[in-house]
């Protein structure tokens, strides 16, 4: 082959091979941030937002989930621990989820905290209740505006029972089944005791594992906490008052103590690691909108997630 | 092909008897493509189907304006005295967009030096000045013009793109905003 060609060949191979490699190093992670403009570095703090109804990613709708994904969650923190990061910021502002997916980013900062010693913070914004609080409860500071809801610690499991209307109408349900109680939670069939009983311990087991968690995140003994733990929401203020919160304050203010407790002098460098790309972001929620104006009401976390412990302020 | 690439790169000055052909601009804009698409990809977050399909979308969309552009810019040639067809012309504009492919390496060096460094952003800006001198000359060559008329072929064939854009797109979306608001 002549030289000129096995030159060009060489060439596009080696730009080809550059963009793949580009390709495959994934999508970069939000901008590095100092004082509201772009350095580039390495990040002081991880920011991580959990806006939204707080669900595990498989769950939500068709067209995604809008609201906060606990895998992208723990990714996030992930990502955030592979950079070695000083701090991490949570930016909160949920009505709470599924349980078990709040459960699985409390874990996740738990475990963060205990094998790194980075530092964890929670900024409240207009709320953190119920599943949002059971993410909470695992930092090491919570900042909350007085104003902002917090609390709701309780589990709930919720479903339209609409058998009484069909039995008007004369309409009755037929159901073949393999046990007893694999129909638990049908809305055309009445509640039964028994039905109601199991019901209730699932509520009452999950419920029982959210203020463990809460205990042990907030160092608040269970007697203490059990009374304010009836699913009742605070203010900040009164928050502060009951140790669920450390600290009235806004984002400025929780970053300034992120900063703080990881030694960082000056202008804290953060990125964002819930960055995503638009089309991640906007496909889901212009698709739970178009559901909720169709009267298909995904406003709650995701379908599906109906049946499930919910840890959710209503 | 890559005879063309090379000659473009290294020795845009050589005199070549071959004028370039079709087949060449094919598979540039492939390539062309696959350098924009992979890095926008990985940006995106996208898989592999997804990868593959905005590949396929930016080569149907370059290949497409390639069209366009060659039989726009043969037309305005000839009006300012141009001897050549669209198919050489297409073949000179596909010939002249081979630094393209360099955005790859740029993608590469935007990653290593982050957005804050102008390196990043010069290195494009000198990609696409180096495109637009190579096209004045392959559009003169194959147009038998002088390079000035090739430049103002080309700024002309620029006005009418910007134009139909405004038509097409930029004033029925003003009007959709004015009626909407």
């Amino acid at each position: 082959m002549r030289l000129d060609r096995v030159l060009a060949l060489v060439l596009v191979l080696a730009c080809l091979a550059a963009a793949v490699g580009v390709w495959l190093t994934g999508a970069p992670r939000g901008e590095v941030v100092t004082g509201g403009s772009v350095t580039g570095g390495t990040p002081d703090i991880a920011v991580i937002d959990v806006y939204g109804a707080i669900g595990d990613g498989g769950a939500g709708s068709p067209f995604g989930q809008d609201g906060a994904n606990s895998v992208a969650l723990l990714q996030a923190l992930r990502d955030a621990r592979q950079d070695h990061v000083k701090a991490v910021l949570l930016r909160v502002n949920s009505p709470g989820g599924t349980a078990a997916a709040s459960q699985a980013v409390n874990e996740a900062i738990a475990k963060l905290r205990k094998e790194t010693k980075i530092p964890v913070v929670v900024s409240v914004g207009d709320m953190a209740a119920s599943g949002a609080y059971y993410i909470s409860s695992a930092a090491d500071r919570i900042v909350a505006n007085p104003a902002s809801m917090v609390g709701s610690i309780g589990v709930i499991i919720h479903e339209e029972n609409i058998s009484s209307l069909l039995s008007r109408y004369g309409v009755s349900d037929v159901t073949i089944k393999s046990g007893a109680h694999k129909d638990l939670l049908s809305p055309f069939k009445p509640v039964n005791p028994g039905d109601r009983q199991i019901l209730q311990a699932l509520v009452n087991d999950t419920y029982a594992q959210f203020l463990a968690a809460v205990s042990t995140g907030r160092h608040i003994p269970l007697a203490t906490l059990r009374p304010l733990a009836d699913g009742r929401v605070f203010t900040g203020r009164q928050a502060l008052a009951l140790h669920l919160v450390d600290a009235l304050g806004n984002y400025d203010d929780a970053l300034a103590l992120t900063a703080k407790l990881a030694g960082v002098k000056g202008t804290p460098a953060t990125r964002d690691y819930t960055a995503q790309p638009f089309w991640q972001e906007f496909v889901p929620h212009l698709g739970s909108e178009l559901m909720g104006r169709l009267g298909l009401g995904t406003q709650a976390p995701g379908f599906g997630m109906a049946r499930v412990p919910l840890a959710l302020w209503e | 092909m890559l005879e063309s690439l090379y000659y473009t790169l290294f020795a845009p000055g050589s005199p070549r008897e071959a004028l370039p052909s079709l087949a060449t601009g094919w598979l540039t804009w492939l390539l062309v493509a696959a350098v924009l698409a992979l890095p926008l990809a990985g940006t995106l977050a996208l898989g592999g189907s997804g990868t593959l399909a905005l590949l396929l979308f930016l080569w149907a969309t370059l290949v497409l304006a390639w069209f366009w552009a060659g039989t726009a810019l043969t037309a305005i040639a000839r009006h300012l005295g141009g001897q050549g067809d669209a198919e050489a012309t297409m073949g000179a504009i596909a010939e002249a967009s081979w630094p393209w492919i360099l955005l790859g390496p740029l993608a590469v060096l935007g990653e290593l030096t982050g957005p804050a460094v102008a390196l990043h952003s010069v290195a494009h800006l000198a990609v696409a000045l180096w495109v637009i001198l190579l096209l004045v000359d392959r559009v003169a060559r194959v147009q038998r013009l002088d390079r000035a008329r090739a430049l103002g072929a080309l700024s002309l064939l620029v006005a009418l793109f910007v134009l139909g854009g405004l038509l097409l797109v930029g004033i029925p979306t003003l009007v959709a905003a004015y009626w909407v608001a």
